[in-house]
């Protein structure tokens, strides 16, 4: 079987015309009934073309209106989306700061934080809960705690200012 | 609503000139997208039943497609052009839908796919042909219907489906000798249709 036919442009453009082998010439349609490439190509082209026709007629589209509104307002929202990334990762990247600044606090004075925190939950005593009551009443202490309450507010205060505003 | 607006355009300026840009996007308008919508929806929705083998895809599929035509930024400037954009949206839509459910290049998918029941019952020659376009693997379905059924050219097919031009023509070949083969044996065998 030939790869390409000569007369298989002929043939195409026959069918792109949509006229049926029937009404073409004697030759061509001497052709078709020995040539295997283009008699496959008549046959093959012709069964979509009907099926095309038959299944655009049968189709049915929703309205182009509502597909008009929903891409507004995917754009709308895309290029919301665009100005508001620099805000989002501002945020995110606070968020990440305080925690880890607040994590490597609690790694760096772990001692005396386990000691604090035995001492308020009255636990056994040990070295850490000797070193940590001594510490209870002192000022670190208290700066310590007023630190990590500040930075809870300032965080959950900002957080909410944020969220109104979206 | 409105005042979400104004107190986002106070506190960031830029939402205006994103506002703006979304207007210069869109540089198809209401009426316009109406026409092409009407020209290119059809013929789009059957491109999209014929090769995905499913009616309730092809409504999904043709709605996305449209949604992404409208929201790109570079659509084309004549009709043509804009109309193979869209073909090839829905083209990359319908390669994205096969390969979600297992990792698999197209080409490597298996030939079936259901022939929806609705159609094939309302519509005659999808008697014959059904049973055929399922036995064939989704890229040759592609390449046969934007071939025969929409009369693209080699090169209107390579830009569509992003396949190398010089490869269309043998696939072509193969696949169009594959349908022919199964047509035949379709008609020469009347009860296997079904």
């Amino acid at each position: 079987m030939k790869y390409f036919c000569s007369q298989q442009e002929q043939v195409a453009s026959e069918l792109r015309l949509g006229r049926p082998p029937e009404v073409w010439d004697e030759t061509l349609r001497a052709h078709i009934a020995v040539c295997r490439s283009c008699s496959d190509l008549a046959l093959v082209a012709q069964a979509l073309q009907q099926d095309r026709t038959q299944t655009v007629q049968a189709a049915q589209i929703a309205s182009p209106g509502a597909l008009w509104w929903q891409a507004q307002v995917r754009l709308r929202k895309g290029a919301m989306e665009r100005v508001t990334r620099p805000i989002a990762v501002a945020e995110k990247f606070a968020l990440i700061s305080m925690t880890a600044a607040v994590l490597a606090g609690i790694v760096w004075k772990r001692n005396l934080f386990l000691g604090w925190l035995l001492g308020v939950l009255s636990l056994p005593h040990s070295d850490a809960v000797q070193a940590g009551t001594s510490l209870i009443d002192g000022w670190i202490t208290v700066l310590m705690a007023a630190g990590l309450g500040t930075v809870a507010l300032c965080a959950g205060l900002t957080v909410y200012v944020l969220r109104e505003k979206e | 609503m409105k005042a979400i607006v104004l107190a986002w355009d106070y506190a960031i300026p830029q939402t205006d000139a994103a506002g703006k840009s979304v207007s210069t996007e869109v540089l198809m308008d209401d009426e316009a997208f109406n026409s092409f919508y009407q020209r290119t929806a059809r013929p789009l929705w059957a491109y999209l039943a014929r090769v995905s083998g499913s009616s309730s895809l092809a409504d999904d599929l043709l709605q996305e497609s449209y949604l992404r035509f409208l929201c790109a930024v570079n659509r084309g400037q004549d009709e043509e052009s804009r109309r193979r954009y869209l073909f090839r949206i829905a083209s990359n839509l319908l390669c994205d839908h096969w390969r979600r459910p297992v990792a698999a290049a197209l080409d490597e998918l298996p030939e079936f796919a259901a022939p929806d029941r609705r159609d094939s019952e309302r519509i005659d020659s999808q008697a014959i042909l059904g049973p055929a376009l399922a036995q064939m693997k989704p890229r040759e379905r592609q390449l046969l219907w934007l071939a025969y059924a929409e009369g693209s050219t080699h090169r209107e097919i390579a830009e569509i489906t992003g396949l190398g031009a010089p490869s269309i023509r043998l696939l072509l070949f193969r696949a169009r000798r594959k349908m022919a083969r199964l047509l035949r044996r379709q008609t020469l065998i009347p009860g296997r249709t079904k």
